[in-house]
């Protein structure tokens, strides 16, 4: 199975939190060959929202959900089933200070 | 369908469906086959005969189906092997199932899943009921309830959730889980009349998991629990589903036959000597069955509190505390307890202040109860309470007495030993009839100096039309004249602590100071009287005494 785990928090975490957490899970998840990409995003300030309507391309400054909790972040991987799934993302960094979505993604 | 088939559906369904998801990895799949190996025993057993193995057969041609769709659907050539190797003669083997029908639970009540789709997945796959009959259980049109279900499958399917017995290292938060769904589930019929069946399917499911776990004591002690309780449903609401309290409940109409399976089950438990929340809660539930035994009862929610720190637990125990040790004790374990829009957490402290005679702050509690009780039948029972004590509320009045001549004997006691001082009531009286004297008024106790912790002073006195000499320990004295708060009391005269308590209250609010001293001995009063007017001979219920307090200001 493929899952997404979207990475949110209504805040950034703390120089300690940060310190606290990166050790391990990268290098465990990189051994166990779970981890198949994903990428850090940059604070929601500085997206750009796109639509098309009636052939005229609309811009808004901001993310396209106007809520507290921001994606800050994905990770693709790919596991047995839902409960590896769960244990990965519990192990996570993030879920200590933020929260963890895990998405399926369609199967191939 | 005949008695053979509903037999069979009842012990069967689940078994055969378990096996089937795991076979097929197609929970609709397995519920339509299922389904259909019920339809033809409906069609052959009358013709054919009851097969020796209802069960087996029922597999059988289960999987047969199974077969055929796949092959008709012509999905995954892997998928068909494997469904198809069992040969039709061979009996599928009895371990097998019954890892099959765990792994269902376990999947069912995956922490993945919304409560409600849990319920339902369990009810509809372990337990066989109708998406009709879930509908009704869960109050909801049948049409929500199909899409319910259709969206738990869709999940477990796509999202990976798996099927089967969790791991070591996830089996005791998954076991609780479990468990926890069918306490939940069983609850959800409990409060809800029209939910009764939710009982019964919780009963049921309870039971298997037990079965199927018999190393976890908290299994067993879920069933216990649920059959202590269930047990008593007769009697829990009268013919208006009022609720009853446990004490007025008729104990003949108990269900004798699940109290032993359920004191049974607790028991089996407790040899596995690991004790948990379940198994503490059906120990209670199995003392009130035989009879209550408060101090025990109380013992075990202390216990409890200790495994769940839940303000409701705190509740329960200073309710079993009450009982044990008397309202005074519960109210103090109240102190500090806030359960937001809990109605039983006014309503124990209104039931509490009324069994002290505190009617007026009874009644203000019982309000509060009554604000954020919804069920039809707390209301009624919480209104009848607000009209009740508001009607025995203590109404005092000023007025003033003129000097009273009195004989009386007194005496040095204590809270504990102050029938000394009561049973020489009688003493006085006999004293008068022997000089041939009747009193002139109700009795009464004057108590002269009051240490609640330590020592108190009171007189039993008659009140006498003139001054007559006193003699041996009967003396005779004079009430003092002056204004006095009179307060009159219709109950039980140990609820007199209780209006003292509200009178004090009272007084310190209208700016009334008593005729009062301070002194090492303790508080000296210039006339404090409890009076009473009920002949015991005319009246032996004291809960229908009638007394009055005076108490003389300063």
């Amino acid at each position: 199975m493929q899952y997404a785990l979207l990475i949110a928090g209504d805040r950034e975490p703390t120089p300690e939190e940060l310190a606290m957490g990166c050790g391990g899970w990268s290098e465990e998840m990189a051994a166990r060959g779970v981890v198949r990409g994903g990428a850090e995003l940059r604070p929601p300030a500085e997206s750009t929202t796109v639509r098309v309507r009636g052939g005229e391309v609309l811009l808004t400054d901001g993310p396209f959900a106007d809520t507290k909790e921001q994606i800050g972040g994905l990770v693709l991987i790919e596991c047995a089933d839902l409960d590896e799934a769960v244990e990965i993302a519990a192990k996570h960094p993030a879920a200590g200070y933020g929260m963890i979505e895990i998405r399926p993604l369609f199967q191939p | 369908m005949t008695d053979a088939v509903a037999t069979a559906f009842r012990e069967e369904w689940g078994r055969i469906v378990a096996t089937l998801i795991r076979l097929t990895g197609d929970w609709d799949l397995a519920e339509e086959c299922a389904q259909e190996a019920f339809a033809a025993a409906v069609r052959q057993w009358p013709v054919e005969g009851v097969p020796r193995k209802p069960g087996a057969w029922l597999t059988t041609i289960a999987r047969h189906r199974a077969t055929d769709r796949i092959r008709r659907e012509s999905v995954g050539a892997a998928k068909l092997r494997e469904v198809a190797v069992t040969s039709f003669a061979e009996p599928p083997e009895h371990t097998d199932i019954e890892d099959d029908r765990l792994r269902l639970i376990f999947t069912c009540c995956h922490p993945a899943l919304a409560f409600e789709a849990q319920v339902a997945l369990a009810l509809r796959t372990l337990a066989g009921l109708s998406m009709a009959e879930i509908a009704r259980a869960f109050l909801v049109p049948e049409t929500t309830m199909a899409r319910r279900l259709g969206r738990a499958k869709a999940k477990i399917r796509n999202a990976g959730i798996p099927y089967r017995v969790p791991s070591a290292h996830l089996l005791p938060e998954r076991t609780t889980a479990v468990l926890g769904v069918l306490y939940l589930m069983f609850n959800e019929g409990y409060s809800t009349p029209e939910r009764r069946p939710l009982c019964d399917e919780a009963i049921r499911l309870a039971r298997l998991v037990a079965a199927l776990m018999p190393d976890e004591p908290e299994a067993g002690g879920l069933l216990a629990l649920m059959l202590l309780h269930d047990a008593r449903r007769a009697t829990r609401l009268d013919d208006r589903g009022d609720v009853v309290l446990l004490a007025d409940q008729d104990r003949s109409r108990w269900d004798a036959t699940q109290i032993a399976e359920g004191h049974q089950a607790l028991a089996r438990a407790s040899r596995l000597g690991r004790l948990g929340p379940y198994q503490l809660q059906a120990a209670i539930a199995d003392s009130h069955a035989a009879g209550s035994d408060w101090p025990l009862i109380a013992g075990l929610y202390e216990q409890l509190a200790g495994l769940v720190p839940s303000p409701v637990v705190r509740l329960n125990h200073a309710a079993a505390v009450a009982m044990a040790e008397g309202p005074e004790a519960g109210l103090r374990l109240l102190d500090g307890l806030e359960i937001p829009g809990y109605h039983l957490l006014p309503a124990t402290r209104a039931d509490f202040l009324r069994r002290l005679g505190r009617h007026t702050e009874a009644a203000v509690a019982y309000e509060q109860a009554l604000g954020s009780a919804t069920a039809e039948a707390d209301r009624r029972f919480l209104t009848r309470r607000v009209t009740e004590t508001r009607g025995r509320a203590m109404q005092p009045s000023v007025i003033d007495r003129g000097e009273q001549p009195y004989v009386g004997v007194r005496r040095t006691v204590t809270m504990q030993t102050f029938p000394e001082i009561a049973d020489r009531m009688a003493g006085v009286y006999g004293w008068l009839a022997e000089r041939g004297l009747e009193p002139a008024g109700p009795p009464f106790f004057r108590y002269r100096v009051i240490d609640m912790d330590r020592e108190l002073v009171v007189e039993a006195g008659f009140p006498v039309a003139a001054p007559v000499e006193g003699d041996g320990e009967v003396f005779y004295d004079v009430l003092p004249a002056g204004r006095y708060v009179s307060v009159p009391h219709v109950g039980h005269p140990s609820e007199l602590l209780g209006v003292v308590t509200e009178l004090n209250a009272w007084a310190d609010a209208q700016g009334l100071r008593w005729d009062v001293e301070q002194t090492p001995a303790g508080d000296r009063f210039g006339c404090r009287l409890e009076i009473y007017k009920t002949d015991p001979r005319v009246q032996p219920d004291m809960s229908k005494w009638e007394t009055e307090l005076a108490f003389k200001l300063a």
